[in-house]
């Protein structure tokens, strides 16, 4: 029996490998890949996707760290790209347009003033 | 304290060799490519780790120079030792400068190494990507596209802008499904260091960032397998389609403001992206 889980980001295909486990959320068999992993019962990663109500904006303390961005992490993302759709918006493009806003802005004590 | 170099002796040639000239420059296989993102962002912790604790023995020795000065006071036996800790403070200060070198930019391990993770679940194991991914910081000198006069702006007596551009991230790929994908993003920052008299004769300075990211996506799929649909136009964003008798190509390009240094929120950049893909639907099931 072949994995029941898709594969893929954008673009979602089946699976190919060989199904050597059951998700205990679905009752899909899957394969090792589309297994996540460190959990007690075996499930997929859609599963476990939709369980964690995380962001997939991850915040972390170190600039550095990049343990949080892993398969999990792109599941959930993925989850949310197929399930809401584009999450940009004309807010985005438009942080900050007019040039005279800009002296509000300094003016809002935001960090950055130092004696000189 | 020497961790940073103990992790750098440790590196292999091809390792060293990114290092040395701050690019990650060719075609990988995904996994190939994520150890060697991971393996400079290791070594740019093991850098702030010894930077870390440089400063802490730096400091240790500036607190402790001026209480032996005073022992030095009592007994000029003593005066040897502040001016020793004196000497040893500005060689930790020259060794802590010394490790910008391992410093990496924010957007490589915020932004490009969580693309490829989420990327390669659309490429085979095997198929190469080509990436050309720039690992000097953004405001290094050969970024830096000019400075302007002094002018004044408001109650800002002198502000001097500086103008940096920052092509740091492109590449290729072709995905499972025969599409192939082209992506690049260009940071152009704005370093703005604005001076102003306060009450007393004080001066207060204050630097601001302006970072306007530009992400183009160009996504070619393949018309026996796609067609693709009319993209409704956002503020900040263009969609251009074009079609051949083998290929249906779409075009993002985005442009993305804000007032930080902070790096592209990977989303954003997998947006883009996303944005290319909704717009083709699958007229024949990839086999």
């Amino acid at each position: 029996m072949t994995c029941q889980c898709q594969a893929g980001f954008f673009v979602l295909r089946t699976c190919d490998n060989l199904a050597v486990l059951q998700c205990a959320g679905c009752g899909r068999a899957m394969c090792h890949q589309h297994a996540a992993a460190a959990l007690p019962v075996p499930r997929c990663y859609d599963c476990r996707a939709r369980r964690e109500q995380e962001s997939s904006d991850v915040l972390v303390d170190d600039d550095l760290d990049t343990s949080a961005y892993d398969d999990n992490w792109a599941y959930r993302l993925r989850d949310r790209y197929h399930a809401e759709g584009s999450r940009y918006d004309a807010r985005d493009a438009g942080a900050f347009v007019a040039a005279d806003r800009e002296i509000e802005d300094f003016d809002e004590g935001q960090g950055g003033f130092g004696d000189s | 304290m020497f961790e940073a170099y103990r992790t750098r002796a440790r590196l292999t040639s091809a390792e060293r060799q990114v290092y040395d000239e701050k690019i990650i420059d060719g075609s990988f296989a995904p996994a190939d490519l994520l150890a060697h993102i991971s393996t400079q962002v290791e070594l740019a912790r093991a850098g702030q780790l010894s930077a870390r604790a440089l400063k802490q023995a730096t400091i240790m020795c500036c607190v402790f120079a001026p209480l032996l000065a005073v022992l030095g006071l009592l007994d000029p036996r003593w005066l040897a030792l502040p001016a020793a800790l004196i000497v040893l403070a500005v060689l930790l200060g020259l060794a802590r400068r010394q490790l910008k070198r391992f410093e990496l930019p924010g957007q490589v391990p915020a932004t490009a190494f969580p693309f490829i993770i989420a990327l390669k679940h659309d490429l085979a194991p095997t198929e190469p990507v080509r990436v050309r991914l720039e690992l000097s910081q953004p405001t290094a000198a050969a970024k830096r596209l000019g400075v302007s006069e002094p002018y004044k702006l408001k109650a800002y007596y002198k502000v001097v802008d500086t103008t940096y551009e920052d092509p740091w991230f492109e590449g290729e790929a072709r995905l499972t499904d025969g599409c192939h994908l082209r992506w690049s993003v260009t940071d152009e920052l704005r370093m703005s260091v604005r001076k102003k008299r306060k009450s007393r004769g004080r001066t207060k300075q204050k630097t601001c960032w302006y970072k306007t990211s530009q992400i183009e996506v160009h996504v070619s799929f393949p018309a026996k397998r796609y067609s693709v649909e009319a993209v409704p136009e956002l503020s900040g964003q263009k969609v251009s389609v074009r079609q051949n008798d083998k290929r249906w190509t779409v075009a993002v390009k985005r442009t993305l403001k804000r007032k930080s240094f902070e790096p592209l929120k990977p989303r954003q950049l997998l947006d883009a992206v996303g944005v290319a893909f909704r717009a083709a639907k699958p007229t024949r099931r990839v086999a």
